[in-house]
């Protein structure tokens, strides 16, 4: 009986706490829907329009502003995968002159915070003439140690057995890798996929650093000029709002699985 | 022909070194480079703007710093941040995680609205927040306002603007806490609480007898991480700054960061803005330690 009431005060708890989360979710799309002399109201369902989204959709540069943030993001995820993920394989089960300070020059990269290379590779780009370009918004961040690091604790995870007995069978190194050790690496590669995602989509700082011409804005760039020029009429902000973070919360709803897992075994996002 | 291609492909030297090639060539250009640069910048009395007329002025740039008042205002807006912010998110996560890990149905949906702030735009949810604070028409303006708070755009009010930023942040990160507690929950064995259970120990018991202790590592990281984002707290001062100077209302939400960006990219000043960044650096350093020193004591 006791244990029942508990039960239930626990899920009230976690209601009203996720109300605390939820309600600004809420707000946004809700004021989303409204035509503009509704702002402020609470009105019918049968009142609310989809017509900010057209509006927004056909009026403003937000498709380009949604191609450029797809770009970037998917030409980062790939180079994320491939080159994380083969240096931490390498990290963690490939022996070889080097390695231990190859994994220093790696972690070290965790402990430095982005302001001390901002300034050199600001310079850098603009000498390359790569201001408001791909290869400005791409090439600087194909690796990240911290991906790294939550990769080579999950190979080091992987019984060793599997590798000897591929080993006597004859298969290569690199064999090994694509076709024991990949297939066997869903979920942290889950995991890789929502960290890099997320951190692309969202970043803020350095497309608002290496871009000052409009059709090269990302999302998040985009909707904090839409945010300035429409302030006075929130119906067309939350519209924005809606659409940054709709593709964040449906990628992570698909590879959300084995998140959890990862942030436990690797401690965390560095 | 192929065998030689088979057995370099079976060489761990050949496959280590083919595999670690291309981040160490990226790694090289995009950070090590860029490091020592930045390093011989804050040295330099060097412009964006005109840098051939870069010339070595020695510690110059750092004394600068520490004698300017708007970078002791940030330190003071970015100490205050994170003194209030990492202790409220890491007892509500800790709180909510315990709660959480106790219930089985509906874990996972819990577990995704509290962790969905995380993953959101700082940029949507600042703009989101915004509207909430808002004089007169805004929810949360309102609210508070019933409890004696003064009726005021959060955001533009000298006074509400750093609550204002402490809020977002908080409301931001505590999700992910959220997530690294209940890792954390998992590590602890469940036949400790059934007998302590036999030994008659009630849930309060428990909780600070086994949970807390149990979760030092956690919490370690918990406050340490926390230390670290927060002191990075950059994207919501700048887009609630509007079109209006970084730090907006007067410095009221300029951090640390805020204060390296404008003198980097505002003030154009190279050199100073990457001494700066150096000082960053070096609070983060200590942040960690003194963190450490903490924990190791009380283990």
């Amino acid at each position: 009986m006791n244990n029942n009431k508990t039960q239930w005060l626990r899920y009230t708890l976690l209601t009203l706490c996720s109300l605390f989360f939820v309600v600004p979710f809420g707000y946004a799309i809700y004021t989303s829907l409204l035509s503009k002399a509704d702002i402020g109201k609470l009105v019918s369902i049968s009142r609310l329009t989809l017509s900010n989204y057209s509006d927004i959709l056909l009026n403003s540069d937000i498709r380009i502003w949604y191609m450029n943030s797809i770009i970037v993001t998917l030409g980062i995820l790939v180079g994320n995968l491939l080159i994380n993920t083969t240096a931490a394989y390498s990290l963690a089960r490939l022996k070889y002159p080097g390695r231990g300070v190859v994994f220093f020059l790696i972690v070290g990269m965790m402990m430095v915070p982005y302001q001390v290379t901002i300034i050199p590779i600001y310079s850098m780009i603009v000498k390359l003439g790569w201001l408001n370009s791909y290869e400005g918004l791409i090439l600087p961040f194909l690796f990240q140690g911290f991906l790294v690091f939550l990769m080579r604790q999950f190979f080091l995870s992987i019984p060793k057995e599997l590798e000897e007995a591929a080993e006597v069978d004859g298969v290569t190194k690199i064999g090994t890798f694509f076709r024991i050790i990949l297939p066997l690496s869903k979920g942290a590669i889950g995991t890789q996929i929502i960290f890099s995602f997320t951190g692309t989509w969202n970043s803020f700082v350095w497309p608002v650093t290496l871009v000052n011409d409009s059709r090269w804005y990302v999302l998040t760039v985009g909707l904090n000029t839409l945010k300035n020029r429409y302030f006075e009429w929130p119906n067309l902000t939350m519209t924005g709002v809606v659409l940054l973070t709709l593709p964040i919360i449906i990628v992570f709803l698909i590879f959300q699985r084995n998140l959890v897992q990862s942030i436990a075994t690797t401690g965390l996002k560095g | 022909m192929r065998q030689r291609v088979s057995r370099l492909a079976s060489s761990p030297i050949f496959v280590g070194y083919l595999f670690v090639a291309p981040i160490l060539l990226l790694m090289g250009i995009w950070f090590y480079y860029p490091l020592l640069r930045s390093f011989l910048y804050s040295l330099q009395d060097v412009s964006f703007l005109n840098p051939s007329a870069a010339h070595f002025i020695g510690l110059d740039n750092y004394k600068a710093i520490l004698h300017d008042p708007d970078f002791w205002n940030a330190l003071r807006n970015s100490a205050w941040l994170t003194v209030i912010a990492v202790p409220a998110q890491t007892l509500i996560a800790l709180v909510i995680a315990v709660g959480l890990n106790k219930v089985i149905r509906l874990r996972g949906v819990f577990r995704t609205l509290y962790y969905v702030p995380y993953i959101t735009s700082t940029v949507a949810v600042t703009t989101v927040f915004m509207y909430l604070f808002m004089q007169r028409e805004g929810i949360a303006t309102r609210f508070f306002h019933l409890f004696g708070l003064q009726d005021v755009s959060w955001y533009a009010s000298m006074t509400y603007a750093l609550p204002f930023l402490t809020i977002l942040t908080v409301w931001t990160y505590v999700g992910f806490y959220v997530v690294v507690y209940l890792g954390g929950l998992q590590t602890i064995p469940a036949d400790v609480y059934e007998s302590s259970t036999v030994d008659g120990a009630n849930g309060w018991q428990q909780f600070w007898k086994i949970t807390v202790p149990m979760l030092k590592p956690t919490t370690f990281l918990v406050l340490t991480s926390g230390i670290i984002y927060v002191m990075q707290v950059f994207d919501q001062p700048y887009a609630l700054a509007r079109n209006g100077s970084l730090g907006s209302p007067a410095g009221a939400t300029s951090t640390i960061v805020v204060y390296f960006y404008s003198q980097a990219f505002s003030y154009n000043r190279a050199g100073y803005g990457s001494a700066a960044a150096f000082i960053i650096f070096v609070l983060i350093v200590i942040a960690t330690m003194i963190q450490k020193r903490f924990t190791r004591e009380e283990i």
